[in-house]
């Protein structure tokens, strides 16, 4: 048996404005329970790999908080375990600060990985996928890279920094180039690899004599270039939910409140794990009234919610409405007050100057964390 | 090691009055409350109250308990100079030894206390709902250098022939007890959680293990034994929830009292010092669905409710079908309520599976169980 072991690549992360300004993409609360890193963690972990490497660019704190001791992903904390691989001086030379420089600067983690196989996967591609699929076409194409991708047609609006690939017959990968936005469809990179490991150390190695500003993906495009038809492909018609903005978490997250696509994101036997916190049952009040919601432990709910999102520990104070919100943990909404489209970032107070709180569907009022 | 304090908790019975909820699982281990188990409540007072040593006496159905209590990470007995002991009857030279009463389990587990060489030991069943910390009750005992403090609660003078009676002078010194009393001369009643110092309780335990007329009892044969022999034995008064949750009767009604919150323990005061913990599970966000009605409830993550909820205790992975009907109903893990059921209070065991357009209990006021 392979030993396989996953890096998860939180370099290259999208921004979600208010969101992201304090704490890591990764750490991002996502249906009022999850983290965002939690999805693909768990798609390692459910893959049955047993170590795992969190390539971290900023707000290291926000990540190993989220994490903590990674037991919750990991099934054998002796033989198995989850690291933060963090480059501190890395931060001083912004422009030369890429997921390479990072490995470069912990070298010695990687040359204590020890595995025949490393995928590398980024934690905006929110999806559920058994990477044990791809592992044995992966092996059985004898390459020594295969990339996954997936077949899209919005182009124009998504994948804009994303690499756009043609194959050859034999399913290697032809061409690649930076996706321009001309046209809508196309195969685009999701930026998620297996390696074989030593091609994977080489390549890292090699990255000073081509480029210091090159990352994963630009030495993956470098290397396609270099050896052709050694880079392969895998083909993910799966269902995916590509975050490259606030915009796109709002739609993800919503999209999910449909039952028929909820059904095909959380799967049987494929759980979603994410770190506990001990909070009792969601509590429903007299006059609550609850409709097509996600509703986490610890909510206190005496309102009325509608097409929203709750949070761990939010309080919704009598005849509060809250209609086609996201509200992040510890958000209190006071009484009488009306939100729609609202997102409320964590320990938010909402009323007591104003009841009124309305943004529109392309664009949600965003209130940051700890306002009162 | 000298521990201050050992905790002892008695979790062996089968508890019978709870019928088929027992059949395969000891009573400390039943469902409660959408997501905690009995247990989790005395032992999260426990790990509160900064005791750090803890055995926990198995006996009927004892896999499943000692499974749960693992290594004890749940409440954090898992540190350094933290352990849980799952304590099931061996056997021994003299063969084998089932538990055969209350001090019965204590004394055949006399080396396992000697080798903390505790000062108090204090000696909690596993099936009561209440939440507290042990503190004050070890200092009374402490400061009044009694041989043995019994908590004690002020029940209904009615009510007070059902219990066991603790009668008192001015300073709260216990100068009788009565068992199950037709004429009661208090309403103390004792609440089976004791403090005993190690030394005496020791030489109780070793004197009632040579008596045949014994039934190895705290209530019936330890306490009266030391009160005949005029040791200081303090009652302390203990204010706020309690229950034992022994019937399904105040099961089902301790249940209401979370669902409701009203009177019962709360769990939303957000008070870190007495809060109580479990085990988690994966399960998906607890959605609400479009046509669904849900107050006056609890409900947990991983529960999926679509039809009509009031006064209703819903645990994780519970699906209730559109168009079903629940009023005062505890619904355990994994169930499913198909649509058009209607039912009125029962406590529906786990994963059973309730058809559609089933009755159940419609026009009673008395607890109806359903299990598999």
């Amino acid at each position: 048996m392979p030993v396989v072991n996953a890096l998860l690549n939180l370099f290259n992360s999208p921004s979600l404005g208010a969101l992201t300004e304090k704490r890591n993409f990764g750490s991002v609360t996502f249906l009022g329970r999850y983290g965002l890193a939690d999805v693909m963690l768990s798609n390692f972990s459910n893959s049955g790999i047993n170590r795992i490497g969190i390539l971290v660019d900023r707000y290291t704190q926000s990540m190993r908080n989220h994490v903590q001791t990674g037991k919750t992903f990991i099934n054998n904390t002796k033989i198995g375990g989850l690291d933060i691989i963090y480059d501190e001086q890395g931060n001083l030379k912004p422009q030369l600060n890429n997921d390479i420089s990072d490995l470069t600067a912990n070298i010695s983690y990687m040359e204590h990985l020890f595995c025949d196989y490393l995928i590398v996967a980024p934690s905006n591609m929110l999806m559920t996928f058994d990477f044990r699929k791809m592992l044995k076409e992966h092996i059985k194409s004898g390459r020594s890279i295969t990339m996954m991708y997936q077949h899209r047609s919005d182009l124009k609006k998504r994948f804009l920094d994303s690499n756009v690939i043609t194959l050859n017959e034999d399913g290697s990968v032809k061409t690649i180039k930076r996706n321009d936005g001309e046209a809508n469809e196309g195969d685009v990179s999701l930026e998620i690899y297996i390696f074989n490991n030593q091609t994977f150390i080489d390549m890292v190695s090699e990255q000073p004599t081509v480029s210091l500003k090159y990352g994963i993906k630009e030495m993956v495009a470098h290397y396609i270039k270099k050896n052709k038809k050694e880079v392969g492909s895998y083909l993910y018609d799966g269902y995916l939910l590509p975050i490259f903005s606030l915009e796109d978490y709002v739609e993800s997250s919503f999209t999910l409140l449909e039952y028929e696509n909820s059904r095909k994101f959380f799967k049987k036997n494929w759980p979603i794990y994410t770190t506990t916190h001990d909070t009792p049952p969601a509590l429903y009040g007299a006059i609550a009234e609850v409709k097509n919601s996600f509703i986490a432990n610890g909510a206190v709910i005496n309102g009325k919610v509608e097409n929203s999102i709750i949070s761990r520990d939010v309080i919704v104070k009598e005849d509060a409405v809250i209609k086609n919100s996201i509200l992040f943990t510890n958000t209190v909404v006071e009484k009488g007050v009306k939100l729609d489209y609202v997102l409320t970032d964590k320990k938010v107070v909402v009323g007591g100057n104003k009841n009124n709180y309305k943004g529109t569907k392309k664009q949600m009022l965003v209130i940051k964390q700890g306002q009162k | 090691m000298s521990e201050k304090v050992v905790a002892m908790i008695l979790a062996g019975g089968k508890g019978t009055r709870l019928q088929a909820l027992t059949r395969k699982t000891a009573k400390p281990a039943v469902s409660f409350a959408s997501k905690y188990r009995i247990i989790d409540f005395p032992l999260s007072n426990v790990a509160n109250s900064g005791i750090n040593v803890v055995g926990v006496l198995i006996q009927y159905e004892s896999t499943e308990l000692d499974t749960y209590i693992g290594d004890g990470v749940i409440w954090g007995f898992n540190g350094v100079k933290s352990s849980i002991n799952t304590l099931s009857p061996r056997q021994t030279e003299e063969g084998s030894n089932w538990y055969e009463g209350t001090a019965d389990a204590i004394s055949k587990n006399i080396d396992f206390l000697d080798e903390y060489d505790p000062e108090y030991v204090l000696i909690l069943s596993g099936d009561h709902i209440y939440k507290t910390r042990y503190n004050d009750m070890v200092k009374l005992h402490e400061q009044s250098k009694a041989d043995a403090t019994i908590s004690v609660i002020e029940v209904p003078m009615e009510e007070a022939s059902r219990f066991g009676i603790m009668n008192v002078d001015k300073k709260d010194r216990i100068i009788e007890f009565q068992e199950k009393p037709k004429k009661p001369a208090s309403n103390l009643a004792s609440m089976g959680v004791y403090i005993f110092t190690w030394k005496v309780l020791r030489q109780y335990l070793v004197r009632d293990m040579k008596s045949v007329s014994s039934s190895h009892d705290f209530g019936k044969d330890i306490i009266p034994q030391m009160l005949a022999d005029k040791k200081k034995l303090m009652a302390y008064r203990f204010s706020g929830y309690w229950r034992d949750v022994g019937t399904l009767a105040s099961l089902h009604e301790a249940n209401m009292d979370i669902a409701l919150n009203m009177g019962g323990p709360n769990l939303y005061d957000h008070d870190d010092r007495t809060k109580i913990y479990t085990e988690d599970n994966s399960s998906v966000p607890q959605y609400i669905g479009p046509n669904a009605s849900i107050k006056n409830s609890i409900a947990n993550q991983g529960a999926v409710i679509l039809g009509s909820i009031d006064r209703c205790v819903i645990s994780s992975d519970v699906t209730i079908e559109e168009g079903a009907v629940l009023t005062d109903t505890v619904v355990m893990k994994g169930a499913t309520i198909k649509s058009g059921a209607k039912i009125h209070k029962a406590i529906i065991g786990p994963d059973v599976v309730v058809d559609e357009n089933e009755e159940i209990n419609l026009d009673s006021d008395k607890v109806v169980l359903i299990a598999k």
